[in-house]
């Protein structure tokens, strides 16, 4: 009898056994671009003469996706996702598809918000000072923004697969709890997935993965 | 006057021509004036899109001015290490920011705004209430400024448009610890110093309300909004690439141009318009109207050429009047006179061309029909009276007018009674007494005129009708006389030579005057009468009265181929 018992205890913590992914997205080589130009005035921007540029911070925008097979268990996670003045405190927010998102204004203007490709993923009407509106989020991509904002801007990511990651300003990510197997490595960027061979990860039963995805020159991403 | 026609056609010609050209030609001046009024359009809108460049760099430099104060940098690097800004730092940060906007020569911002490393504002000043520690980043300018960019932009911000500028702000020369923003109001002052010496106005409109003017007068929005939309193409180039559109202002006409305002601005549908009020058509009584002293010196017109024309078309015009009118008919008039004077019996018909010779033709013709009638007036009354026999006593010529002053004034002169001359040989312009009408036209051969007068004997005194007014007076014409002929039988029928019983003083006095005068004729009065006389002169009257419808009948004695001989004349009444 103890033996049966030592045996399911086996195949049960076997089964429920994952692995850390770990690694650095790689920016292409010689990326000296400026920051992308959202708006432009009267005159082209122009270099400060006294001190170079910050160079531009383009994880935040860049969301490392693990896909494999079958679906995962387990109910999504709720997400907040402040909106600070002018900005959401993330450009991007991935989430995992039929997370309830909870945008919470902290800014300091009453703001309405919608997204593009679809008009009632965000209840109508004004988000007050303080206040909150919380939506699920269906599988897809969502541009969120103010129609009296032009500026106000966020993206939300919203993948099937519960392993993803942002990384921080180095490029380094952590996925943890990721069940042995095969997988895909997906890079997303901005408004969609990098034109990019997908790399391939092998999560094994004992240890961690590490992978290191590289962004294409020129963050080409696909159109469809 | 057939060149005369053509060239009157020609003038008129000329004058349709001139009137057509002076008419029409202010619409192709209008329509160049309104090109040029469009490209002058298209020019002050380039210009206005310099200026705004130009406006946009001094902002800028005015932006890393603030930038590089070194209390300011310290300022922004201390608060970039705290959690949180607290009232304490903004209000030093606010102050400073207030004096640099006082240091400010020239253009002053409106607001400035500064922004620690973390995006968040340290103060804000003349904006919001000065409110801090809310995050602007987000906003393409500050980013770009934080990220260590100098840039400018346009804010909508309370509904007022701002031009901004911003600029990173640099801690020792080695790390950026924030930006500052400055703002300046899009007002009618910036409208007014942008239209400034382009004589258009200036308008800025944020979704098609206007937000800055150089004219009170809003154009229509509508037709603003439908220009503003209709843009296409690179932005930057909206001046060039799309053409003006004739808007209202109010009770004006104007043409606009629209250019969009970038930056932030842009996505909210925002603009500036340049509009002028568009050329209205003159006219001609407009152009002449704008006509000036120079316009018509003689450096700017050909008044040489023009005056030159005016007399060659004036020399050939009454040229061909005199040849073709004036002289031919001067001719007609004067050959006219030589035929009332008699020098001539016709006019000369092939010598006048087109319608002057049709005149003398018609004149030549109705004298041949005047000949014609008087010969037939002569026929009726030979059958009337029958031929004057051999022998008679004479024929009595019953033909002349009473009102013929000759016929009635019997002349001392050996040339007889001055009577006048036989209806045929009558001449246009005879100046002597008038002639009856036609019959006096008639032309019956040999006649008072040309028979050999003789002296009325003893000279008497004209033989009068009784009643009748003086035969010197003018009388009224009267009509044709019957021409009549008294023969023989008639003078020697032995009626008795009353009338109506009673001797008839006047017959009395006819027949005496005829009998002297056939005495002197040297005639044979025997078988002579008073009472065949004195009938014969009665039927005569009655027959002649009745004829004619006159009221009495004058008879004259006089002498006729050397005979005596007695002329009826009809008299009419006044």
């Amino acid at each position: 009898m103890r033996g049966i018992a030592t045996v399911v205890v086996f195949v049960a913590l076997a089964s429920t056994a994952a692995a850390d992914v770990t690694g650095k997205v790689e920016l292409p080589p010689g990326n000296a671009a400026p920051p992308p130009l959202a708006t432009r005035g009267f005159l082209d921007r122009a270099v400060n003469p006294y001190l170079l540029p910050k160079p531009f911070d383009h994880m935040p925008f860049v969301v490392v996706v693990v896909v494999g097979e079958g679906t995962a268990a387990g109910t999504p996670a709720p997400v907040g996702w402040d909106l600070v003045g002018e900005s959401f405190a993330k450009p991007l927010l991935a989430v995992r598809a039929g997370s309830e998102v909870t945008i919470k204004n902290r800014s300091k203007r009453v703001v309405s918000l919608k997204a593009a490709q679809k008009d009632d993923l965000i209840r109508k009407g004004p988000i007050n000072i303080g206040g909150s509106v919380p939506f699920a989020t269906p599988a897809g991509f969502y541009n969120v923004s103010d129609a009296d904002l032009p500026h106000l801007q966020g993206r939300i990511l919203a993948v099937d697969s519960p392993y993803f990651a942002i990384p921080e300003r180095d490029g380094k990510f952590e996925i943890k709890d990721v069940p042995p197997g095969s997988y895909t490595v997906k890079l997303w960027y901005r408004d969609g997935w990098l034109d990019r061979p997908d790399d391939t990860l092998t999560v094994p039963s004992k240890g961690d993965a590490t992978v290191s995805p590289k962004i294409p020159a020129g963050f080409k991403v696909k159109t469809k | 006057v057939f060149w005369s026609k053509i060239w009157f056609f020609v003038v008129a010609v000329i004058g349709a021509v001139a009137v057509t050209f002076a008419l029409t030609m202010p619409r192709p001046a209008e329509r160049v004036h309104s090109d040029a009024e469009r490209d002058r359009l298209a020019v002050a809108c380039s210009v206005v899109g310099v200026l705004l460049k130009e406006n946009a760099t001094t902002r800028v430099k005015l932006a890393g001015t603030f930038a590089r104060e070194d209390e300011l940098s310290a300022k922004l690097d201390d608060a970039s290490s705290a959690n949180e800004i607290d009232q304490a730092r903004a209000q030093k940060a606010g102050e400073l920011g207030k004096r640099l906007i006082e240091q400010v020569e020239g253009q002053k911002p409106d607001f400035a705004i500064m922004i620690d490393r973390r995006g968040r504002v340290l103060a804000r000043v003349n904006i919001d209430g000065d409110a801090f520690g809310d995050v602007v980043a987000g906003r393409p300018l500050v980013d770009d400024a934080l990220a260590g960019y100098l840039r400018d932009d346009l804010w909508l911000i309370n509904e007022r448009l701002y031009l901004v500028a911003a600029s990173p702000v640099v801690r020792n020369a080695t790390t950026y610890v924030g930006a500052v923003v400055l703002g300046h109001a899009v007002t009618n002052d910036l409208a007014a110093k942008l239209a400034k010496g382009l004589k258009v106005d200036v308008g800025f409109y944020v979704n098609g309300e206007p937000i800055a003017s150089t004219s009170s007068t809003p154009l229509d929005r509508d037709a603003l909004q439908k220009s503003f939309a209709g843009l296409a193409g690179e932005m930057g180039r909206d001046c060039e690439s799309n053409p003006p559109k004739n808007l209202r202002a109010g009770s004006s006409e104007v043409t606009a141009l629209v250019a969009r305002l970038p930056g932030e601005a842009e996505r909210a549908s925002s603009f500036y318009t340049i509009f002028i009020t568009r050329p209205t058509a003159i006219g001609f009584m407009g152009t002449l109207q704008a006509v000036e002293k120079g316009d018509i010196s003689f450096d700017q017109f050909p008044w040489i050429l023009v005056g030159g024309g005016l007399v060659i078309a004036l020399v050939l015009g009454l040229g061909l009047m005199v040849l073709e009118s004036d002289r031919p008919l001067r001719r007609l008039n004067a050959e006219a006179v030589r035929l009332a004077k008699g020098e001539i019996e016709r006019l000369a018909e092939d010598g006048h061309r087109g319608k002057f010779g049709s005149i003398a033709r018609s004149i030549n013709i109705h004298i041949d029909k005047l000949g014609r009638d008087a010969k037939a007036a002569k026929k009726d009354l030979d059958q009337l009276l029958g031929p004057v026999p051999e022998g008679s006593l004479g024929a009595i010529d019953l033909l002349g007018t009473a009102a013929m002053p000759g016929a009635s004034r019997p002349g001392p002169s050996s040339s007889g009674p001055a009577t006048p001359p036989p209806p045929s040989q009558f001449r246009f312009g005879d100046s002597g007494p008038k002639m009856a009408p036609p019959p006096a036209a008639l032309d019956l051969g040999p006649g008072p005129a040309t028979a050999t007068p003789r002296p009325s004997p003893a000279g008497r005194p004209p033989i009068r009708a009784p009643g009748l007014p003086g035969a010197a007076q003018p009388r009224a014409p009267t009509p044709p006389p019957t021409p009549r002929m008294l023969d023989e039988d008639i003078l020697d029928s032995g009626a008795a030579g009353t009338d109506g019983g009673l001797e008839n003083p006047y017959f009395r006095e006819v027949f005496d005057q005829f009998v002297s005068l056939k005495r002197s004729c040297g005639e044979n009065v025997a078988g002579l009468t008073y009472a065949k006389f004195s009938e014969k002169l009665k039927k005569n009257r009655d027959e002649l009265m009745s004829k004619t419808g006159c009221r009495e009948v004058k008879f004259t004695v006089y002498v006729k181929d050397g005979k005596a001989a007695l002329k009826a004349t009809p008299v009419k009444a006044d």
